[in-house]
């Protein structure tokens, strides 16, 4: 059984067409559910909760990177398919999963080309993207099997990847490449401050990257509560073990996705 | 649509051994203190304190220092290195490098201008293994 969770953003009336387009083709696939709007009062988290135990066993969210970040924690969870509809900008995951925009998703649902991709995990929440710490640095340590990873004073980002996608098309780096969300790897990439240029900040400069360490597992510590941010929206606290969930994300894809996710 | 955002880059292939990428980058901004065992290849630009053990390929930068006992089954050093190398296969000092320690090698290149202070053992060694601990996640 399909469960359809559309995000708030979608309100907005310039999404009506669009919606009623999906709507037609979702019905003449048969692949038709339940459909649930977002607001602001409704807890994402409980409203996927409840549709489990009433026994769903897909989810497909409508929306962009963000609103498919935001239920990962929960689907990691539960076990459960997850597909998307990518509406509106921002995205570059299903993108890079294959996905078309907007109706033409409704197919890539309907074939239901499923795929295992690897999940992060900090302490007790999932991730699929990324985990990034930007402040105060110089008061972390990152440990590794056997030894540990001591940031020097020109270090100024760091990040563990498990699924890389580049916001901005432009800023995609090579050195990323490698990085796969089948490879039961995670990817320590830290950063060091750029050459300034000039007066005239450009916007969404990356900082240059200076190191990369694959592993399983990492351990962030720090002299103090220091904030880490989860697939860009959800902050948890150092100390953090950041390791490869024992549970994979079951997805659905389709077939444009980029060669090195089979 | 969907390769639109990496098609410049589409050449150059995706997967695991497809491109230039090392395993182990450690770069300017950081220090490894402890045993660092690696099964890929280790490219070294900053500091490392402990011991470095790969099966495959090591290079050590100009401005990397490495107070450690080395082990790889190739090397290419091109800064300060103190501690003992073992090496299977070739080791390379480049005009920049500093080593002091002993080497022990099959085959050994040393450049003009590279300072190497200690003793040379040329014999062949067969390939490196490195036994990688178990990772473990314990709660601390």
């Amino acid at each position: 059984m399909y469960y359809y969770v559309y995000d708030t953003f979608l309100s907005d009336k310039k999404y009506e067409k669009v919606l009623d387009k999906i709507k037609v083709a979702l019905l003449d696939l048969d692949i038709q559910g339940k459909h649930e709007r977002l607001t602001l009062l409704k807890s994402i988290d409980e409203l996927i909760k409840d549709e489990v135990k009433r026994g769903i066993n897909t989810l497909i969210v409508l929306g962009n990177d963000k609103t498919l970040l935001r239920v990962i924690d929960t689907v990691g969870r539960h076990n459960i398919t997850l597909g998307m509809i990518p509406i509106g900008p921002d995205n570059k995951i299903a993108e890079c999963l294959g996905i078309p925009p907007e109706e033409a998703a409704c197919e890539i649902i309907a074939a239901r080309k499923i795929i295992q991709l690897d999940l992060g995990k900090a302490n007790d929440q999932y991730f699929f993207s990324s985990l990034k710490v930007e402040k105060n640095i110089n008061r972390v340590s990152i440990h590794k099997d056997n030894y540990r990873i001591v940031p020097q004073p020109n270090c100024v980002e760091f990040d563990i990847y498990n699924f890389y996608y580049p916001a901005v098309a432009e800023n995609y780096e090579k050195e990323m490449k490698k990085f796969s969300p089948q490879d039961e790897k995670l990817e320590l990439v830290i950063r060091k401050q750029g050459k300034r240029q000039g007066w005239f900040k450009k916007k969404d400069v990356l900082k240059p990257i200076d190191s990369i360490i694959q592993s399983k597992v990492f351990k962030i510590k720090s002299f103090e509560y220091l904030p880490v941010v989860l697939d860009g929206y959800k902050v948890i606290k150092t100390p953090v073990i950041v390791e490869l969930a024992p549970c994979k994300l079951k997805m659905i894809v389709g077939k444009d996705r980029l060669k090195h996710i089979q | 649509m969907s390769k639109r955002m990496f098609k410049n880059n589409e050449d150059e292939g995706y997967g695991p051994e497809t491109n230039g990428v090392e395993d182990t980058l450690i770069g300017s901004s950081i220090k490894i203190e402890g045993d660092l065992v690696s099964n890929g290849s280790i490219n070294v630009e900053g500091e490392v304190v402990g011991s470095l053990k790969t099966e495959k390929r090591l290079r050590v930068g100009e401005k990397a220092k490495v107070v450690a006992d080395v082990k790889a089954q190739e090397a290419f050093i091109s800064g300060t290195i103190q501690g003992n190398i073992t090496v299977g296969g070739r080791l390379e000092l480049s005009s920049t490098a500093r080593v002091t320690g002993d080497i022990q090698s099959a085959t050994l290149s040393i450049a003009a201008g590279a300072i190497f202070n200690g003793k040379s053992t040329m014999q062949e060694i067969s390939s490196i293994k490195v036994e990688k601990k178990q990772e473990e996640v314990d709660e601390e």
